[in-house]
């Protein structure tokens, strides 16, 4: 559903990567590898975030390189940053309302006058994010102000937020990034309820319980290469993962 | 299915059909409450009236300001564009109605809708510059507001340049013309009544939080698919639209318009009323305007210009209340409650 193909991104003198190609299907794929192996720049590059210098990209058939983060969205390609950056000034409830946002019809105009319209609008985005927040375990915390949140209710409600959106493709940076191990565990099953719903997701994760637990495919990057593209299985015995996670003798 | 799935598992389907229903009163409860704003100004419009004919004289030109500070109050305070310039589309709108009610004998009501379709169109135009962000939206807005003037002064065939239009009509409606104080005043305050119960429909809706959530954070917005630049032009356009109606009928209940009655000060004057009174209330930022108006009577010796208390007024507010006299009074009545809470326990 999501395939790329000769990838190419350099920031200044600095080449990230220059040529990465890799497929993606439904269920849940990860992507690992060591820090700095460019994994949220592979990221950045599909949703839109910034436009690489060289290669092509396609979701559902169409190409996508060039479209902007909102395009992406709308196209059904939500995804989470590796912060949570959910809005402060507004609640849990109201943040993922936003996160809903695409499924209201009515606009502007019926906003400013009030319109029945409106109201219904209104109504059907709140009951999604009451949907979404249940989804993550997060019902209780519908109207706690964003600002007050710890960490970890802070990145399950932006996961909340993506899935409110509806997205065919949601993907994850660090989700489980300070998450107790009761917030991992639900959480993990969240996804894969998601995954099972028929939402493809991708991942990037250094928990490797969580990865391992959670992923069908695993896409594994490291100096700008795939080194490794498999079952959770495959890539754990191979020997260039090994390698690259925990170095050679000569390294 | 989705309906289903929506409903609380604890809430037992019985409940919902009891004879009073929390859920349903609560929504009617807030359902209402989007009226209040509006209703507060009609009611304070009502008591100015019934003073006299001298107080509605006092509060005509804040009225009619007012109009304006309810658009910016949309535009900054909501969405957190910042503009500098709005008092060039006030003087789009007076300009509109001075040249076609002046110069080609139209009605003053042909006199407004030439101030508002000339005003949506230049900002319509510029509000490419709404994509800025910061400190470039700041400067642009600002640059933009002093070339509307510059090009006003520099028409004087159509505008009469620095001289300004004299004889601009008092404004009428099919014949009836509105010559009093009190009339004028109430003429404006129910303008500014529909312009804030306009804005409270847009911020108790679901687009109100899509415009706070843009202003928190303008990529997270993007991302989570909110039409972030469709949104901030129209309230662009919204904004203006407010201003334009604002200078129209400040032309009309002055009867004379020049360039220097719009300068960068009353840009100033009108985003400082939304800064100090608090971002996302307007009805304090109209109270604001209304003190900041008679702050030079009342500072004329300690300021040499009334601009001069309006920046030092702007700097304190911006760096030690940022939400303005709205904040304040909250957090104020927060601690009471606090305290109060104590007090019980």
């Amino acid at each position: 559903m999501l395939k790329v193909e000769g990838l190419g991104v350099a920031f200044g003198a600095h080449t990230v990567f220059d040529d990465l190609s890799f497929e993606i299907g439904s269920g849940v794929t990860a992507l690992i590898g060591p820090n700095g192996a460019g994994k949220s720049t592979v990221v950045n590059a599909v949703t839109g975030l910034l436009v690489p210098q060289r290669g092509s990209a396609w979701w559902q058939g169409r190409p996508i390189l060039g479209r902007g983060i909102d395009e992406m969205a709308r196209m059904g390609v939500v995804r989470t940053f590796q912060a949570a950056r959910l809005f402060p000034s507004l609640t849990a409830a109201e943040n993922v309302m936003v996160g809903a946002h695409r499924h209201g019809r009515a606009g502007l105009l019926a906003a400013a006058l009030s319109l029945p319209a409106s109201r219904r609008t209104s109504a059907l985005l709140r009951e999604r994010s009451r949907e979404a927040l249940g989804a993550v375990g997060c019902e209780g915390l519908a109207d706690v102000p964003a600002a007050v949140l710890t960490a970890g209710q802070q990145r399950l409600v932006s996961v909340a937020r993506a899935i409110a959106g509806g997205p065919e493709l949601l993907v994850l940076d660090e989700p489980a990034a300070g998450l107790n191990d009761d917030e991992t565990a639900t959480l993990a099953t969240d996804l894969r309820q998601l995954a099972a719903g028929g939402v493809a997701i991708l991942v990037i994760e250094h928990h490797m319980e969580f990865v391992m637990s959670l992923a069908s495919h695993v896409v594994v990057l490291a100096d700008g290469q795939i080194i490794a593209d498999g079952t959770p299985e495959d890539v754990q015995t191979d020997d260039a993962v090994i390698r690259a996670y925990l170095g050679t003798a000569d390294a | 299915m989705t309906k289903e799935m929506a409903i609380p598992v604890r809430v037992a389907p019985e409940k919902t059909s009891a004879p009073f229903d929390v859920h349903r009163s609560w929504r009617h409860l807030s359902d209402l409450r989007r009226h209040v704003p509006a209703g507060a100004v009609v009611l304070a419009a009502l008591v100015v009236t019934a003073l006299g004919e001298q107080v509605a004289a006092r509060f005509a030109v804040t009225a009619i300001l007012g109009i304006a500070v309810v658009g910016l109050s949309i535009l900054v305070g909501y969405a957190g564009q910042i503009s500098l310039g709005q008092a060039g589309m006030v003087a789009l709108g007076a300009y509109g109605s001075g040249v076609a009610t002046v110069s080609h004998g139209w009605s003053p009501l042909a006199g407004v809708a030439v101030g508002m379709a000339l005003t949506l169109t230049v900002a319509a135009v510029t509000s490419l510059l709404i994509r800025l962000r910061g400190l470039y939206l700041a400067l642009a807005t600002l640059a933009l507001g002093m070339l509307i003037q510059i090009v006003i002064e520099n028409l004087p065939d159509l505008t009469g340049g620095v001289n300004g239009l004299i004889g601009v009509p008092y404004f009428s409606i099919g014949g009836a013309e509105v010559t009093s104080q009190r009339a004028m005043f109430l003429l404006a305050a129910a303008a500014v009544a529909v312009a804030v119960w306009i804005n409270s429909g847009i911020t108790t809706s679901h687009i109100g939080t899509s415009l706070r959530a843009i202003h928190d954070d303008q990529d997270a917005a993007l991302a989570a698919a909110v039409p972030v630049v469709r949104y901030k032009v129209l309230i662009w356009l919204l904004a203006a639209l407010y201003a334009s109606l604002s200078g129209s009928l400040y032309a009309h209940y002055i009867g004379f318009v020049s360039p220097a009655q719009f300068g960068v000060d009353l840009s100033i004057l009108l985003v400082t009323a939304v800064v100090v009174g608090g971002m996302t209330n307007p009805l304090l930022g109209l109270v604001t305007l209304g003190v900041l108006r008679a702050l030079p009577d009342l500072l004329a010796d300690v300021f040499v210009t009334p601009a001069m208390a309006m920046g030092l007024l702007l700097i304190v507010f911006m760096a030690l209340a940022p939400d303005g006299l709205d904040g304040l009074l909250r957090s104020l009545l927060g601690r009471l409650g606090r305290r109060s809470a104590r007090v019980e326990g």
